[in-house]
């Protein structure tokens, strides 16, 4: 029975406040909503049944051991894909974009409970294949393995979530100990593939300038005779080198290699891409370009938040937010909200809350007693990370607009329960961190 | 983890250095991410606050303009004062898109319903649906000023027209606007360019703006400030609430009284109905106007509240271009009034005597190469009848003798070609040629032919309406004349204290004996008892005046009148100064002489018959059958458009 209670009540305080922030302003963002949209007037109601559901689930997910749990991870597997599959077809469409099934009462981001999955899946992979996984083969059916899910949230297409696997993936194998020189190689390959699209795209847009690099990367049978060419002399030094076995041209070789597969996928994705998730990412880049569209949100946001001052202009009392300026305040822009009516301190106060709740994860992750609850922590961690430096900093101009929930406090189902199994995850492993021996449950 | 010691299986990663380091590093990184996040809030919301609280309050706030009443203009009746030009409650018809109906067949019908109850068309309301889809919480003006019936009729069924709604906004009225028109002027929106001119003033881009006449001159004093209110809006730009600030509220302009007399206006605009010409009647005691009017006229009316576009292409096809102000504006041959002027620059430094120098007239001279016509056959005359009689031959004597600087002098201190200083705008300045203008101009020298010319007013010399007003009145007060002006005082809206009054100013003082000026005066009365005007200003009244007949290219002659009355009059202040142009009249004394007479009966014997052109042109003038001849000629050709063009 003391296991049970060997709850971290530190991490539950943090959690409790946050959500009752999260509640509290998706109340003040509809405060002065008309009274007809009713829908819009109880969403603080069906808030407060999330959190209640989420920390019944918590305490639910806690319970049950995570070895067991991890065991089952090819079941995980399947569901996630499965159900990943069933959104692209029987999904609800809002916006182009097919992310949630409906259930009547409640709809579900499909793509949230995923992230969860994968990582508990990821975690019992590396833990199977401790050694192994310092070889190229294991490491590339790794990734093949998360780039199946992947790809099918990308096709709904939600580009936030799907981007989200890429950290968790790298943070895991980090901290599980990976061969350096194959990680750095997949690293510098995603560089390669993302930042050239948006070169590209960027320089047809508003620079419009025709220097030589730009010329060869946008025409395209340039960019074949490129990586031919890298492809050709990685496997022309990589033969000679059969002979010679020297670590440094091996090393080129490689790099060469990586380099070329690099380009391939920059090619894929630009072609996949669609132009409007391109421009997003741009307006990122500079928000100024155009105001209207997708810099209309930043813009906005920042005035919402810079307008806040120092103490904000008090509970209830934001302009930007109420009178409906503010895009999606309940959801993607609510810590705008928060900025402009409890201002800099309100805002602060926030982040340093979310700084003492990860800081209390990392501690969990350091006294962890198996490799299995440490790499999952690390996932869990990197997921949190990940979703509130971007989500918050989308709203000050320091991250591109992804609609990446703020865990706890953005208004939805989904996100508020995935964000509570996860804690309930690491309260389970946190919990059993003493337990030497096989308990049942 | 190569160098573990313990086997991959059973370590426990809480006692892993590396395992430990690695959360270390990743605990760093989160430090980081979180204080960028901190100091980029700092940024916006401490450092950048002010700036964004600002750019908040500008996306909810909407200053909306509320208009101030312009002044009014009054004249002079019977010793009080009369309005001209006042403001009317008026109430304009809006469009506010977001209530009107979504369906079609139900748009169609209130459309259809408007367009025939209040006579609007049917694309300029769909034009205006298709703006608002855009912006539908916005209101359009639909029609500007409903008649009051129509008001009545949309606030009793209002539920009927949903999107319709009147708002009230104050209408400008001239009444009688074709008798003081000129006077008056109008008022418009403001354009771009007069905004890019007078943006500092205040001016802003729905300001209306006087474009002519007082309205322009005045405009400071009349437009009043306007007010304001801020609204909050939404996002949607729906009004949330309305804000109406202390210092909003908008202060109605200055109330403006003309010297300007009903009675005398209206004798004058009686009378020029006929022929395109002008009329300025002024006292040169103080040099106030009495009458100022200029045929044709328009009505100033059908600027306001959308221009009547039927009348306006009417006015703009005229021939006689109604908007010219002839009084002002036009410049014309003095003809043989300037004799005047060159009467005095004899007589000033004793070179002729009033008396008792003659000159031969034998039907003109011989100057050079070309023969310089007089009139008639007048033999030996002295000034005093050469003026009478309008001898052109002694004045060709006179001015070669006394030479052109001297006319071009006393010309100057007449203010010829320079600006009298009319409160009017556009004034323009008319043209005294001088030795070195017709050097650098035509390429030729001086010759006594162009002094000839000079002398009896002809030639390059162009003057306006109001100079020759202003010489008259010179005559008239013995030497020295007062700037005309039409502003009497201006008082403010509200309290009706007065803020401003005129205070007659001398314009110009001639250097010349009052006993000389006294013998040009006898000249310019013997002009009305025995000289040119004997027929044309019989009267019982003591006129003096001098007529001119200005010879022109285009083709019948100007006639020129320009009188004083009484001549004997004791106190200066009983004297009133009349000029009357009649473009291609004929004669000055056939044509111009009886109007000026029957204005000035009409304005001393209050009893008398009311003239009206017709009698006069019965009774005196044989050459008006000519000319009514010549003038339906002119108005079945067709000009060329180059003719209607500015120069």
């Amino acid at each position: 029975m003391r296991k049970y209670l060997m709850f971290d009540f530190y991490l539950l305080f943090y959690i409790i406040i946050l959500s009752l922030t999260g509640i509290l302003f998706a109340y003040s963002s509809n405060i002065h909503i008309v009274k007809l949209q009713t829908a819009m007037h109880n969403l603080y109601i069906r808030q407060i049944i999330y959190f209640l559901t989420g920390i019944l689930l918590m305490l639910g997910i806690s319970i049950i051991n995570y070895k067991k749990i991890a065991e089952h991870a090819y079941i995980l597997y399947l569901i996630s894909i499965v159900i990943l599959i069933a959104t692209l077809i029987i999904g609800k469409k809002v916006n182009n974009a097919k992310r949630w099934i409906s259930f009547g009462f409640v709809s579900l981001q499909t793509s949230e409970f995923v992230k969860i999955f994968m990582i508990i899946v990821i975690g019992n992979y590396l833990d199977k294949h401790q050694e192994k996984i310092k070889q190229l083969k294991y490491l590339l059916l790794l990734f093949s393995l998360v780039m199946i899910p992947v790809f099918l949230i990308f096709m709904q297409p939600d580009l936030g979530t799907a981007f989200v696997f890429i950290p968790i993936t790298l943070v895991m194998l980090f901290i599980g100990g990976v061969n350096i020189k194959y990680f750095s190689g997949i690293l510098l390959m995603g560089v390669i593939a993302v930042i050239i699209p948006l070169l590209l795209t960027y320089n047809a847009r508003i620079t419009k300038d025709e220097t030589p690099l730009l010329y060869i990367l946008s025409n395209k049978n340039y960019l074949y005779f490129l990586i031919s060419f890298l492809f050709i002399s990685a496997l022309i030094i990589f033969l000679i080198n059969l002979s010679m076995r020297n670590l440094f041209l091996n090393n080129v070789a490689f790099f060469c290699f990586i380099i070329c597969l690099g380009f391939v996928a920059a090619l894929l994705i630009q072609n996949i891409l669609k132009p409007y998730q391109i421009e997003r990412m741009l307006s990122f880049i500079d928000p100024e370009l155009d105001k209207i569209d997708m810099g209309y949100n930043v813009t906005q946001s920042k005035i919402t938040i810079g307008s806040g001052g120092l103490y904000g202009k008090g509970l209830f009392k934001g302009t930007q937010g109420q009178l409906g300026f503010l895009p999606a305040r309940n959801t993607d822009f609510i810590f705008s909200v928060i900025g402009e009516e409890l201002g800099f301190l309100g805002s602060t106060a926030v982040i340093f809350i979310y700084f003492l709740f990860l800081a209390r994860l990392i501690k969990i992750a350091k006294e962890v007693k198996d490799y299995l609850g440490g790499i999952i922590v690390s996932g869990i961690i990197t997921m949190f990370v990940i979703q509130i430096f971007i989500n918050i900093g989308m709203t000050i101009g320091l991250a591109p607009i992804t609609g990446l929930p703020l865990p706890f406090i953005t208004y939805g189902g989904s996100t508020m329960w995935t964000s509570m199994i996860a804690v309930g995850i690491v309260l389970n492993i946190e919990s059993r961190k003493y337990v030497h021996k096989k308990l049942p449950g | 983890m190569k160098n573990s010691p313990v086997s991959a299986k059973q370590w426990r990663p809480a006692h892993n250095w590396r395992y430990l380091l690695k959360f270390n590093i990743y605990f760093y990184i989160i430090c980081v991410l979180m204080l960028l996040l901190a100091v980029r809030l700092f940024k916006l919301q401490v450092l950048q606050g002010s700036r964004f609280k600002k750019k908040a309050l500008n996306n909810k706030q909407q200053i909306i303009r509320r208009p101030s009443y312009r002044g009014e203009i009054y004249i002079q009746n019977n010793k009080s004062y009369q309005k001209i030009v006042k403001n009317v409650e008026g109430f304009s018809l809006f469009l506010l898109p977001s209530n009107f109906p979504q369906k079609k067949e139900k748009r169609q019908k209130l459309i259809s319903k408007i367009c025939s109850n209040f006579s609007i068309n049917t694309n300029k309301i769909k034009k205006i649906l298709q703006k608002g889809r855009w912006n539908p919480y916005r209101s359009y003006l639909l029609k500007p000023f409903l008649p009051f019936e129509k008001v009545l009729f949309l606030a009793e069924n209002l539920d009927s027209f949903p999107g319709l709604f009147y708002q009230d906004t104050p209408r400008r009225v001239y009444k009688n606007g074709e008798v003081y028109s000129h006077i008056t002027g109008y008022v418009r929106q403001i354009s771009t360019r007069e905004l890019k001119k007078k943006y500092h003033l205040g001016y802003s881009r729905n300001s209306v703006i006087g474009k002519l006449g007082i309205e322009k001159q005045y405009d400071l004093n009349l437009r009043g400030k306007d007010g304001f209110k801020t609204q909050i809006v939404d996002a949607r730009n729906r009004v949330k609430k309305v804000i109406i600030p202390e210092d909003g509220k908008p202060i109605p302009g200055n109330d403006i009284y003309l010297t300007i007399n009903k009675r005398i206006q209206n004798i004058v605009y009686n009378m020029m109905q006929r022929y395109p010409g002008g009329c300025i009647v002024s006292r040169p005691a103080t040099g106030e106007i009495l009458a100022l009017y200029s045929y044709p006229s328009y009505d100033p009316n059908i600027f306001i509240g959308g221009l009547d576009k039927e009348k306006y292409t009417k006015y703009t096809n005229n021939k006689d271009l109604p908007f010219f102000n002839r009084v002002t504006q036009g410049e014309y041959p003095p003809s043989s009034t300037f004799k005047i002027v060159v009467s005095c620059a004899g007589l000033a430094d004793d070179e002729i005597s009033f008396w008792g120098d003659y000159y031969y007239c034998k039907g003109g001279i011989q100057i050079g190469p070309q023969y310089f016509k007089c009139e008639g056959y007048h033999k030996s005359l002295n000034m005093c009848y050469a003026l009478a009689y309008s001898c052109n031959s002694y004045y060709y004597h006179l001015g070669i003798d006394i030479g052109p600087q001297k006319i071009i002098k006393y010309a100057d201190y007449f203010k010829f070609g320079r600006l009298s200083g009319i409160d009017l705008p556009y004034e323009r300045k008319g043209r005294v040629p001088t030795l070195r203008w017709k050097r650098e101009i035509h390429g030729n020298f001086w010759w006594d032919g162009d002094t000839a010319n000079l002398s009896i007013g002809q030639g390059y010399l162009l003057a306006t309406m109001v100079q020759l007003n202003v010489m008259t009145c010179a005559m008239a007060n013995g030497g020295y004349a007062y700037k005309p002006h039409l502003l009497k005082k201006i008082t403010s809206a509200g309290s009706g204290k007065e803020i401003f009054t005129y205070r007659p100013e001398i314009s110009f003082e001639i250097p010349i004996e009052y006993s000389k000026i006294k013998k040009i005066q006898l000249a310019m009365r013997k002009v009305v008892q025995v000289g040119t005007a004997s027929k044309g200003a019989k009267s019982s009244l003591a006129i003096a005046g001098k007529t001119g007949t200005a010879q022109n290219i285009q083709g019948q002659a100007h006639a020129w009148f320009t009188c004083y009355a009484p001549w004997h009059a004791q106190n200066p202040e009983d004297k009133i100064a009349v000029t009357v142009f009649i473009e291609h009249g004929g004669s000055g004394g056939g044509a111009a002489a009886p109007f000026a007479t029957a204005i000035l009966n009409s304005i001393f014997y209050k009893n008398s018959v009311l003239y009206n052109y017709k009698k006069i042109m019965q009774s005196y003038t044989s050459k008006a059958h000519y000319y009514e001849e010549w003038l339906r000629k002119r108005n079945q050709e067709k000009l060329p458009p180059e003719y209607f063009k500015r120069k």
